[in-house]
């Protein structure tokens, strides 16, 4: 029977197929291919900002799309949709990044990941523009967690109470890396105009 | 600085993620059509009206095909060519089907746990089918037409396909089954099947019923039949391959069964899930392609619908003044234009058409020298 059953069977889910999940699937392909599009750039540059490196940034985007697509069905957005792209896409530029150091570790110990890149280099396929550039270089020199509370604040649109349950950290802490963080980068943008 | 940031982006990038994420989409989509979720593919698979069909129509076909065997026969008892006769001349009938299935094997479609559902199965003829399930969906197969429509009234919708052409009974169509299984048991009487014999009498539902059992044709498994011992009219059929057992029981035959039974047009009220072959193009798009460095036109350059959009895509080739135009799907989608030597040119996918208010759209493309 299960050789018949299943020969049927498949006759079904064809038809069924055909009816309704094609058009439930396109319909699926279409919106995540929109909200691909409307937030692709910014989270290019969330990424580009935190980790100062394209090839990290178009990794984590692409990462954060697949297991976006992956739950996609049961998906329900309780605030912001570009605020949770956002944290999703610093969470894996920080996994990726740590990553990268340990691998960068394992090579050449006295290598630093965070050698400055090209990202204006026309042969990439992610290129930057001067701000984007002059941004990533300055933010490189920022710890990671202070980086990562003045993207998501400024460029991610979140509230400190947001990122900080985000984070796993007080509203405070949050609010003193963003402080010193935006200090510290105010005194490297001046400096490097000054130059 | 963060609001002047700008990245520009190779369609390389957009084609790895969107394929990947588009992959990723579909792989889920499969596995959540086959999770708890009631969606429609759930639900026909919960209602195992997939499975009921299959073995509806394997029943079925026993129902009238069955006494075509012949086999050892007890003398004192109706024969087993006797009591599956009514099966065998009925040209319309009712039964009900329990399928029970321990383990299925059948991994991928994850109904072996579900629990015994039965199905209540009408038929006229070898053209049409009809199967009601507990649930209230309902499955009618009518060849004639050549259409199968499923009908689930919790949702008031329908869906109608065509499988066949009409009046076309295909002689591997799966839905039409019980014409190849009858040509199977056909064969294995003119082979003198020694299979079927007499296993006595049983109580069966509250009646003293004779069986007969038989090993059927091929991969079909083993067959009991049951017939009242007194109106030597069959009641049971049991059929089991393995763990898996089908019952067909309370059988009716040849009662009168209204036509609009086997209707395949969707009741008043129903919103049909219309197949998008149905749909037709009616959106005119147009426009001219040209060099973007020295503004000439590009002729033979290819302009098309482009990935995620409705399918099939529609197109276009440029004339020798660079104008092309075609009609295309009533909903937004992309448009890409492309040629030999040119980086391929999209525009956006929103905001593209207003299907409400157009029917015609202009889009020009400049296309960059690779």
């Amino acid at each position: 029977m299960s050789g018949e059953r299943s020969s049927l069977i498949y006759e079904v889910v064809l038809m069924v197929d055909r009816l309704f999940v094609m058009r439930r699937k396109r319909e699926s392909r279409d919106t995540l291919r929109r909200i691909y599009e409307k937030y692709r750039d910014s989270l290019l540059i969330t990424a580009i900002a935190l980790s100062h490196d394209v090839n990290v940034a178009e990794d984590a985007v692409h990462d954060v799309f697949v297991a976006f697509a992956q739950n996609f069905a049961n998906f329900e957005l309780t605030g912001s949709l570009k605020g949770y792209l956002a944290k999703c896409v610093a969470n894996r530029v920080r996994d990726l990044m740590r990553k990268k150091q340990r691998q960068a570790k394992a090579f050449s110990p006295e290598q630093n990941c965070s050698a400055p890149l090209d990202l204006s280099e026309p042969s990439r396929l992610i290129v930057c523009n001067e701000e984007l550039r002059l941004l990533s270089s300055a933010l490189a020199q920022l710890p990671h967690e202070q980086r990562e509370v003045i993207v998501l604040h400024i460029h991610g649109q979140m509230r400190f109470t947001v990122i900080a349950k985000s984070l796993g950290v007080s509203v405070n802490t949050v609010k003193g890396r963003y402080r010193y963080g935006i200090r510290k980068l105010r005194s490297i943008l001046n400096s490097e105009i000054e130059e | 600085m963060f609001a002047k940031s700008r990245v520009t982006v190779s369609s390389k990038v957009d084609d790895r993620i969107i394929n990947d994420a588009s992959a990723v989409l579909d792989k889920s989509e499969k596995m959540q059509s086959l999770s708890p979720e009631p969606n429609i593919w759930r639900i026909i698979m919960r209602s195992r009206i997939a499975t009921v069909a299959a073995a509806a129509v394997i029943i079925t076909a026993v129902l009238i095909g069955i006494n075509q065997f012949g086999g050892s026969i007890d003398t004192a008892t109706p024969t087993f060519a006797d009591i599956v006769r009514p099966l065998l001349t009925a040209e319309t009938g009712t039964f009900k089907m329990t399928i029970n299935v321990i383990s299925s094997g059948l991994d991928w479609i994850n109904c072996g746990d579900e629990p015994v559902q039965t199905i209540e199965v009408m038929f006229a003829g070898p053209s049409r089918t009809r199967w009601n399930v507990p649930t209230g969906e309902v499955l009618v197969a009518n060849m004639q037409y050549g259409k199968v429509m499923i009908l689930m009234p919790a949702k008031m919708q329908a869906a109608v396909m065509q499988v066949c052409p009409p009046g076309v009974i295909p002689r591997h169509n799966r839905f039409n089954k019980l014409l190849e299984l009858r040509r199977l048991i056909q064969y294995a009487l003119e082979t003198e099947d020694d299979s079927v014999e007499f296993i006595g009498r049983q109580k069966i539902n509250g009646v003293t019923a004779i069986g007969y059992h038989m090993r059927g044709p091929q991969d079909h498994g083993d067959i009991t039949v049951w017939a009242d011992a007194k109106t030597q009219m069959p009641t049971q059929i049991e059929q089991s391959i393995g763990t898996e057992t089908a019952i067909v029981s309370d059988i009716t035959y040849d009662i009168e069964l209204d036509e609009s039974l086997f209707s395949v047009q969707p009741p008043e009220g129903y919103s049909t899930g219309t197949p998008e072959e149905d749909k037709q193009p009616t959106f005119v798009v147009r426009g001219t392609v040209t060099d973007a460095a020295t503004g000439e036109p590009i002729a033979g350059a290819k302009v098309s619908d482009d990935g995620y959009g409705p399918e099939p895509y529609k197109s276009a080739i440029t004339d020798s003044e660079g104008r092309y135009r075609y009609v295309t799907w009533p909903e937004e989608h992309r448009i890409k234009a492309e040629a030999v030597g040119y980086k391929p040119q999209r525009k956006g996918i929103t905001g593209l058409f207003h299907v409400e208010n157009e029917d015609e759209k202009v889009i020009d493309f400049t296309l960059e020298a690779e």
